[in-house]
């Protein structure tokens, strides 16, 4: 197995030159932009955490390749470096850099490679890493630097979770935020979550380049947007807007780099639609309703889980077969 | 074959029933130790648990050392934990410090709202050595003063309510038990009301108001008199300038004829503080070159009723109005 | 002799109940937050599971075969109680701890499993030494599981500080007992089958 990989989708099959390092390479492309948000909000300190986390996971994957599966080695294919950087950016930008070891030996080596590596994992490596992190290391993983003139250092969504469980008006907390701020990176979380327009630069990207397809992102927040939309049409002081949601937190990140991962969303469109939408419910259920005041990447995970349920049952019909009459 | 399982049965009922008669005992023993090694850790020493009563949803335990009393430890129940209840036993001085919280039981999680076991973690740290009636018992974030455990705020803010749910208890109890016998405070000023209690070096003090204006507060004390059994309790109603305007007896059992006769209306005891301004008055009798006239032959009774008073005035010194 | 020694050995580890059979998976995972509640639970278990082997052997002749299996419940279930009663008297903080994980042993599959699947077929000296097998099979294989949550999520040991503060939570909450479970398993698989 050189970098020819296997890419399954139904007949007819044209053959391209996009293979995976190509893809990974885009995805890198893509990123870009919020890395350099990251940058600009944090200072010099994002870089290192980003370039450690690459490096940690790179080294894990050739360590656990070369030591443990035997296998020649898959570092070619950069899924690991987009590994590292999707995970450098679900932390917060002070983290010890310990953590950051401990999220890529947990992303690479558990999530990926006890699996058999990439292809074969059930579970978004970065997310898995995250989420571990944040229930082993809640302190560290809940305590974000202030981004440059951000006004605190709690972020939007658990600010606002705060209030309005202690019966503050939205009006009164959306003082507090600026939606154009947050969507410029002017807010409070993890590195690679906090601007709106970085991270939708990178769509544009990744829609042109045909490396996703506009599906699972637009099903997501799509999802997300009503959600929040009924709930804030029936009470507009108790529930925050769509549009307060849909910048928040980690839902442009999620909807657009974490839940549009190949290896562990669905095959055919309808599948994504469905998997998509699940997450969008999934996210604002736990947003509104659960204990923690972001539930995206809980949402991503869960619906990874019933990713080969969903292939299953809607496995695409076979290039020419006829629907058989009942 | 139905027979054989009746039989097998019955054995093992039988055995079952031998074991939980040897075990029985221990078992009371090791819960009874529980409960009292949690009081021991919540109070100050003491040798004899003396009261056991239920107030509120709490339970609160009166403790004795020698023949003092030492303060009250109070069961207390939070059913809003993030897992479930949180049950801890707080400890009272006499004087309304919280002495130590034990956490009896809770289920919080592991690391985070669990710390609330560990030594010296921040929550117990926020309340012992404080005065109950003197804090804010809300947790930093909410407002109040209480320092939360990090990234466990549902777990502190349960917690919080315990203690503060624990110090209701205890108000109540005192109110209950103490001098106040029931007594009601809002007579000395018709259309009166109590706007606040609080307990101020173990006595209850009521502060009245009528129309948003304060009045000034009622404080109730008790003295040793003439019976052994039941000390001569007060009720004194200070204004707003230390002033006794008047002094109510709560319950005594003096001699009728002599001692007995502080309850009169005109009585000489009432008639030498009242009207009077408790910072001039001289609180011994008469016949050692105080204010108070005694009551003729009735000196021990008149002595515990002009300790009361000065009792008041000390405590109503610490009163903030 | 030899053939006896094999039905203990056995036990920990051709048939560990817990790395092999992957039985009683319910307090495997939810009692092992600590060394000292897995060992507990290990140890309350094989109590039950050596005492039920041999009165199941001692019965077996005599109970009926239609109403084996609510005999075996009968006599398994008395020697819960009686270890819950014993439990409660004299390590009440243990028996808080593992709180209803004790009575559940009832249902513990292994205990019911050797009872039907050895104890009623061989003799009492087998049998004991069958419980006495699987029950520290699976001691060992819950205080292994609690040891590595403890050292990583408390950074204890026995309760005993190894660093100060605190390690990474996920290691005693649920989670953390699939990930050890999980890799613990991958390693006994490793070391069993490099022997065969």
């Amino acid at each position: 197995m050189s970098s020819q990989k296997l890419v399954i989708s139904p007949a007819p099959h044209t053959h391209g030159s996009n293979d995976t390092t190509r893809m990974m390479g885009d995805v890198l492309i893509a990123l870009l932009p919020a890395l350099v948000v990251a940058v600009l909000a944090y200072g010099f300190r994002a870089f290192v955490v980003t370039a450690f986390s690459v490096v940690c996971c790179v080294l894990v994957e050739w360590m656990v390749q070369k030591f443990m599966l035997k296998g020649p080695s898959t570092l070619g294919n950069l899924s690991a470096v987009v590994t590292g950087v999707l995970l450098a950016f679900n932390l917060p930008a002070d983290i010890n850099l310990g953590l950051v070891a401990i999220g890529a030996v947990v992303a690479i080596g558990i999530a990926k490679m006890t699996f058999g590596g990439l292809g074969k994992n059930p579970f978004n490596p970065a997310l898995v890493a995250r989420v571990f992190l944040l229930i082993a290391f809640p302190v560290a993983m809940t305590s974000f630097p202030e981004a440059a003139n951000a006004v605190t250092g709690a972020t939007p969504l658990s600010m606002a979770k705060e209030a309005l469980a202690a019966g503050e008006p939205v009006s009164s907390v959306m003082q507090r935020v600026s939606l154009v701020d947050m969507s410029l990176g002017i807010q409070s979380g993890s590195m690679g979550e906090i601007s709106v327009v970085a991270l939708l630069l990178g769509f544009v990207w990744l829609l042109v380049r045909r490396v996703i397809s506009w599906h699972i992102p637009v099903c997501v927040l799509g999802t997300m947007a009503i959600f929040a939309g009924i709930t804030w049409a029936i009470s507009p002081e108790e529930y925050m807007s769509p549009l307060f949601h849909l910048c928040s937190g980690g839902a442009m990140l999620g909807a657009i780099f974490m839940a549009t991962d190949y290896v562990t969303s669905p095959m055919t469109k309808k599948g994504m639609v469905l998997y998509a939408v699940g997450i969008g419910a999934i996210t604002m259920l736990i947003r509104l309703l659960g204990a923690y005041p972001e539930g995206m990447s809980f949402a991503i995970l869960i619906m990874n889980a019933l990713v080969p349920l969903i292939d299953k049952y809607m496995r695409p019909r076979r290039f020419g077969a006829v629907r058989s009459k009942k | 074959m139905v027979l054989m399982l009746f039989v097998i049965a019955l054995v093992c009922s039988g055995a079952v029933a031998v074991v939980y008669s040897l075990t029985k005992e221990p078992i009371a023993l090791a819960q009874q130790n529980k409960a009292v090694e949690a009081l021991r850790k919540a109070l100050p020493e003491f040798d004899t648990i003396i009261d056991t009563v239920e107030m509120k949803d709490c339970v609160i335990y009166e403790v004795l050392k020698g023949e003092e009393s030492v303060g009250y430890a109070v069961k207390t129940t939070s059913p809003n934990g993030f897992n479930g209840n949180i049950e801890l036993m707080v400890g009272f001085r006499l004087d309304g410090t919280i002495h130590n919280i034990e956490v009896l039981a809770q289920a919080e999680t592991p690391g985070l709202g669990a710390n609330m076991s560990s030594a010296d973690n921040a929550l117990q740290k926020s309340f012992v050595g404080k005065k109950a009636s003197k804090m804010d018992m809300r947790v930093k974030k909410d407002g109040g003063e209480v320092d939360a455990l990090t990234a466990a705020t549902i777990s502190s803010r349960a917690y919080s309510e315990a203690v503060g749910f624990a110090y209701e208890a205890v108000k109540q109890y005192e109110s209950e038990n103490t001098e106040q016998r029931g007594f009601d405070s809002t007579r000395f000023v018709e259309g009166s009301g109590v706007v606040a209690n609080d307990i101020v070096d173990g006595h209850l003090v009521e502060i009245l108001g009528k129309d948003d204006v304060t009045l000034g507060c009622v404080i109730y004390t008790s003295a040793q008199g003439y019976s052994r059994a039941v000390p001569v309790s007060l009720a004194v109603f200070f204004d707003t300038k230390a002033t006794i305007v008047d002094v109510a007896v709560v319950e005594q059992q003096e001699t009728p004829s002599l001692g007995g006769k502080m309850t009169e209306e005109d009585g000489v005891l009432l008639q030498s503080v009242k009207g009077k301004d408790a910072s001039r008055l001289n609180f011994a009798l008469r016949n050692s070159g105080g204010d108070i006239d005694a009551i003729t032959s009735a000196t021990i009774s008149s002595r515990a009723y002009a300790q009361a008073v000065e009792k008041a005035y000390e405590t109503y010194k610490k009163v903030n109005l | 002799m030899g053939k006896n020694l094999k039905f203990f050995t056995d036990g920990i580890l051709k048939n560990n109940p817990t790395f092999v059979l992957v039985l009683g998976m319910c307090p495997t995972l939810a009692t092992t937050t600590s060394a000292f509640n897995g060992m507990g639970m290990g140890v309350a278990t094989m109590f039950v599971l050596v005492m039920s082997n041999i009165v199941i052997s001692l019965l077996k002749s005599v109970i009926p075969d239609k109403v084996r299996i609510p005999a075996f419940i009968v006599v398994i279930s008395s020697f819960v109680t009686v270890v819950q009663l014993l439990m409660q008297a004299y390590v009440q903080d243990l028996y808080n701890t593992l709180g209803v994980f004790i009575p559940l042993i009832v249902v513990n599959c292994i205990i019911l499993g050797r009872a039907e699947a050895f104890a009623s077929k061989h003799n009492v000296w087998e049998s004991a030494l069958d419980g006495l097998g699987i029950g520290l099979g699976f001691t060992l294989a819950l205080t292994l599981i609690g040891i590595v949550r403890e050292i990583l999520g408390s950074g204890s040991i026995f309760g005993l500080d190894i660093w100060q503060g605190d390690g990474a939570l996920v290691f005693i909450l649920s989670p953390g007992a699939f990930f050890v479970l999980g890799y613990l398993m991958i390693v006994f698989r490793k070391l069993t089958t490099k022997k065969a």
